[in-house]
């Protein structure tokens, strides 16, 4: 989860500095796994200004131009756009630079003569527009401070990347993240009005939801904007995408995204005018096809949960739409759509098929039902804002309604767990500070979870929020009391510890190697034991149990000779497998020696090893372990 | 008489020439072998006039005396002299090559295991074992692992059969259910063991070791998980102190969860464990969730407690400084000969762990 401080400021009203942000987040629970500037190669966009530009002397439409980058020496970049001219603000890119648009590298080259540093850029190889007609012209009074400064700026916004654990969806969007740190005292969590959009008229498209078996589609939200006109994104907007690390597409999907990033609500955009009539959430039959947005064809088994119209499926629910629904640049009319659909039916039909997305990921996590309006408010307002068109009303379709869980919480659970004690009024406000509905009765609290919290069902899930909110600095560290109820070791571990000791004493290296070997190696030394095939082995060489302790001693004997080594000794104490059950297993002590005993030197005689050196190995360590 | 001055003027002169051993013998047996001159002339005795037989005898006796005597002198003399130009001539070289003994190593994931049970034993704990084929019930189901969860994807768990009823344990955990269902309550356990996971890449091996904690009793919460693990990180890196930090985390089968991290900094690029601004993820822990518990079937108002899972190699990287966890497993002789431990460096309390 990915996100920067300046988006985490739109939720959260804080003078916390960075540090301290960054701080509490780990110590409520959301690892910051990194803190820091996404290099990209968009820092090597420059704000520059031309000094001078020249006629080319070898070219009629090309321009020697003199541009001032903010350093000591101004550069010389040969340039053919018709308005590069004396005291132009402008993109200048560097040698080495990639140009998004066509990711061109840029190097140092000879242009009919002249030596070009660099380039400056059209704002369509910026990605910025379709302009392409000559480069970036930049208002002076915006820029004229700002040359030699990356024209980028936002990317230069650090990114704090959270490892969020699967039991929190709520924290995928960085709302959920605000609350958290609010409940904390890292400040105040901003209200979010209710729903503000002005709605006009009914939503035409009609939307059903089938009652099929196992229907992974309980609710299905969405609101008809007509006549938008879709385009690139604003800066800000576009700065936003960019500095997580994605690509900005269009006004209307970067929209889509940027609430799905901003609240954990993911929506999905239609051409609305693309919808054959109706639009019917069912179960898939077994072999229908679409072509998802990535581009690839998938054939549907049965069950699976489609959102379809009257000519067929049109994309997997939650997990990926199809291109023949898509938005496009030309898009009119939309259809936003804002569902919930249950983890185990996105998590089934993801993995047969095996597509990951971030919706899909969202989903299977498990989304907040009650976000469906409040999505399809923040997403239209900004459409309406961006792209223009009107909004029809709302249009909640369900099947189930939303159960409120309740929980009877016991406050003095929280001491028994954690072993110390906090104000009833601390714990309670902690709870509502988290989205808790809080009644209290005597020394019991009944609570009523936050639509938002899948992951909270029974008494322990209270302590665990209210400890993690509080800190785990305030348990207490109690020394441990060294008394002893029952024996370490019993007589099977004493033996296993002899025997290891024992062994590697008489020269032997001990070693640790794979329980799985290779099955070629196996059958060598498998006797009677029957294989035990690994159904998704690592690599093919390393496909059964071994049945034996031999097969990896002598595959890594033999692998230590080629080294160059002589006169080996290697042993190893582990399991070896019977058969595939727990528990068919014996624990077995094998050495294996290479080489010669001795080598001739100045008092001893060449020996090799032989058979008596086994014998005897064998003979002393067996008769210590009573076996 | 001039007999007996004649015998013994010519002894002594020949005793100071430079004689050996061999010489001296044969001086020995010229007078007192049975033909000797000495043992001939007591046999002259019985021929002499008693008067003078006494006064011989006497005389002869005082000879014999002397010349015994000086002849075990001399011996003497020439064993020391012997000895000293042995001494002088026989040197031994200590510089040549010593005798090839072969010293056996142990490995250090051993080792380190050896480390763990003497540090818990201190405090109560004794070692478990379970199989390292599990079922699914055992390392999932009941440890509050729901059938949907991310970790049982074939990404990350070796299946034996088909139905993914049967696979290779990918934590040490379900130790803790069948310690828990064979026994009753207290339990105080460790379970050290081999564990895996499909994933091999630079710092994942396919199978590592770990080691799992348990202790449930009446009244054991939070702080005596802390505690617990406090007094084990000190004792393992054998330090005063340490900075250690418990952060909030979740795994399905402890609720609430944490994991420690330990402090380092870097010095000439190696970890140095203890002080510093860095943190290094060591352990995860927290209080056995009461849905492990009632699975085993466990009271939950009278018993609570804790689980930890330490990952034992990554203990002795740590510890001893080994970089790559790969070489832990390839049975590299150079690597095993200078990362292993001599057999007779065993752990234990009274001693210290490490040298």
């Amino acid at each position: 989860m990915k996100f920067t401080i300046g988006w985490l400021k739109d939720h959260l009203d804080t003078k916390f500095k960075d540090n301290q942000i960054i701080e509490k987040l780990t110590d409520v629970g959301l690892e910051v796994e990194s803190f820091e500037k996404v290099s990209s190669d968009l820092d090597n966009f420059k704000v520059a200004k031309i000094i001078n530009a020249d006629q080319h002397p070898n070219a009629d439409k090309l321009k020697v131009c003199v541009v001032d980058i903010g350093q000591q020496n101004t550069i010389k970049v040969v340039c053919g756009a018709p308005n590069a001219k004396k005291d132009l603000l402008t993109v200048y890119a560097g040698p080495g630079s990639v140009i998004p648009k066509n990711n061109m590298k840029l190097t140092v080259s000879k242009i009919r003569g002249v030596t070009s540093y660099g380039m400056l850029c059209s704002e369509s190889e910026l990605n910025l527009s379709d302009e392409s007609e000559g480069i970036t012209e930049l208002k002076s009074n915006e820029y004229s401070d700002k040359v030699g400064k990356n024209f980028f700026k936002n990317n230069t916004e650090k990114v704090i990347d959270l490892s969020i654990t699967p039991n929190r969806p709520d924290c995928l969007g960085v709302r959920g993240v605000a609350r958290d740190l609010a409940a904390a005292g890292v400040g105040k969590l901003k209200n979010i009005s209710n729903i503000k959009i002005k709605n006009s008229g009914p939503q035409k498209i009609k939307v059903s939801i089938t009652k099929d078996k196992n229907q992974g589609c309980t609710i299905f939200g969405s609101c008809l904007i007509k006549d938008v006109t879709n385009k690139e994104s604003p800066k800000w907007l576009k700065d936003k995408i960019i500095s997580l690390g994605q690509k900005p597409i269009s006004a209307i999907v970067d929209i889509t995204n940027y609430v799905m990033l901003d609240l954990n609500r993911p929506l999905h955009a239609y051409d609305a005018d693309k919808i054959d009539k109706e639009i019917i959430v069912r179960n898939s039959k077994k072999g229908e096809t679409f072509e998802a947005l990535d581009n690839k064809e998938y054939k549907l088994d049965n069950d699976m949960c489609v959102i379809s119209d009257k000519s067929g499926v049109l994309g997997l629910g939650g997990i990926i739409g199809g291109t023949r629904s898509g938005t496009e640049f030309n898009t009119k009319n939309i259809l936003l759509e804002s569902a919930y659909f249950s983890p185990r039916s996105i998590r089934k039909t993801s993995k047969l098929l095996n597509i990951d997305t971030d919706a899909k990921f969202r989903f299977e996590r498990g989304i907040d039902p009650q976000s469906i309006e409040i999505g399809l408010d923040k997403a239209a307002q900004l459409i309406t804002k961006i792209c223009g068109g009107k909004v029809s009303k709302f249009d909640v379709q369900s099947i189930r309604k939303v159960k409120k869980n309740k929980i009877k919480f016991k406050i003095s659970l929280f001491e028994k767990i954690t072993g110390f004690k906090i104000k009833d009024k601390e714990v309670i406000k902690i709870l509502i500070d988290l989205g808790f509905k809080v009644s209290k009765k005597k020394s019991e609290l009944e609570l009523t979870t936050p639509s938002w919290r899948p992951d909270i069902t029974q008494p322990i899930d209270i302590v665990e929020e209210i400890v993690r909110i509080k800190g785990y600095n305030n348990i207490e560290t109690l020394e441990p009391e060294k008394n002893r109820i029952k024996d370490t070791l019993n007589k099977q571990q004493k033996l296993f510890h002899f025997l290891q000791r024992s062994v590697a004493s008489k020269g032997y290296f001990e070693t640790v190697t794979w329980s799985f070997t290779d099955s070629k190696i196996n059958n060598l030394f498998k006797e009677n034991y029957k294989e035990i095939k690994i159904v998704n082995p690592i690599s093919s060489d390393l496909d059964v149990l071994r049945n034996s302790i031999f097969p990896n001693l002598a595959f890594y004997l033999k692998k230590n000779l080629d080294r160059g080594f002589r006169d080996i000794s290697l042993c190893e104490i582990g399991p070896i497998f019977k058969d595939n059950k727990p528990g068919e297993q014996l624990t077995v002590i094998g050495g294996i020696k290479s080489g010669k005993i001795s080598r001739l030197n100045w008092n001893e005689q060449n020996r090799l090893v032989d058979v008596f050196d086994a014998k005897k190995r064998y003979n002393s360590d067996l008769n210590r372990s009573w076996i | 008489m001039s007999d007996i001055k004649k015998i013994k003027d010519e002894i002594l002169n020949k005793l100071n020439a430079d004689l050996n051993i061999e010489s001296i013998n044969q001086i020995k047996s010229e007078l007192f072998g049975k033909k000797g001159k000495i043992s001939n002339s007591f046999k002259n005795l019985g021929s002499l006039p008693t008067e003078e037989r006494k006064k011989f005898a006497s005389d002869l006796n005082f000879v014999k005396d002397e010349l015994q005597e000086k002849i075990n002198k001399k011996i003497q003399e020439i064993e020391i002299k012997e000895i000293n130009s042995k001494l002088q001539n026989e040197k031994v070289d200590v510089t040549l090559p010593e005798r090839n003994i072969v010293q056996g190593k142990i490995h250090p994931v051993s080792q380190v295991i050896d480390e763990l049970s003497s540090i818990f034993s201190e405090i109560g704990f004794s070692v478990e074992e379970g199989p390292d084929v599990e079922n699914e019930h055992y390392n999932f189901t009941a440890l509050n692992t729901p059938d949907n969860h991310p970790a049982r994807d074939m990404h990350d768990t070796f299946y034996l059969d088909d139905k993914k009823e049967l696979l290779l344990r990918t934590h040490t955990s379900p130790v803790q259910v069948r310690t828990m269902l064979k026994g009753k309550p207290p339990f105080k356990i460790i379970a050290p063991g081999r564990t895996y996971r499909s994933d091999s890449d630079q710092t994942h091996a396919p199978m590592f070791h770990q080691v799992e904690g348990l202790h449930i009793d009446k009244n054991v919460n939070m702080g005596h998980l802390k505690g617990c693990l406090t007094y084990f990180i000190k004792s393992f890196f054998e330090v005063d102190k340490i900075k250690m930090r418990f952060r909030p985390s979740h795994f399905p089968f402890t609720e609430p969860s944490a994991e420690v991290d330990i402090g380092y900094e870097l010095k000439d690029g190696k970890i140095v464990i203890g002080e510093g601004d860095r943190w290094l993820e060591i352990l995860g822990c927290g209080m056995v969730h009461p849905n492990v518990l009632k699975n085993v079937k466990i009271n939950l108002d009278n018993y609570q407690g804790y689980a930890f899972g330490i990952g034992i190699d990554r203990l002795a990287m740590l510890k001893y400084g080994i970089n790559d966890l790969r070489a832990f497993f390839e049975t590299d002789y150079r690597w095993l000969n200078h990362f292993g431990f001599d057999p007779l460096d065993v752990p234990s309390n009274y001693r210290g762990l490490s040298r």
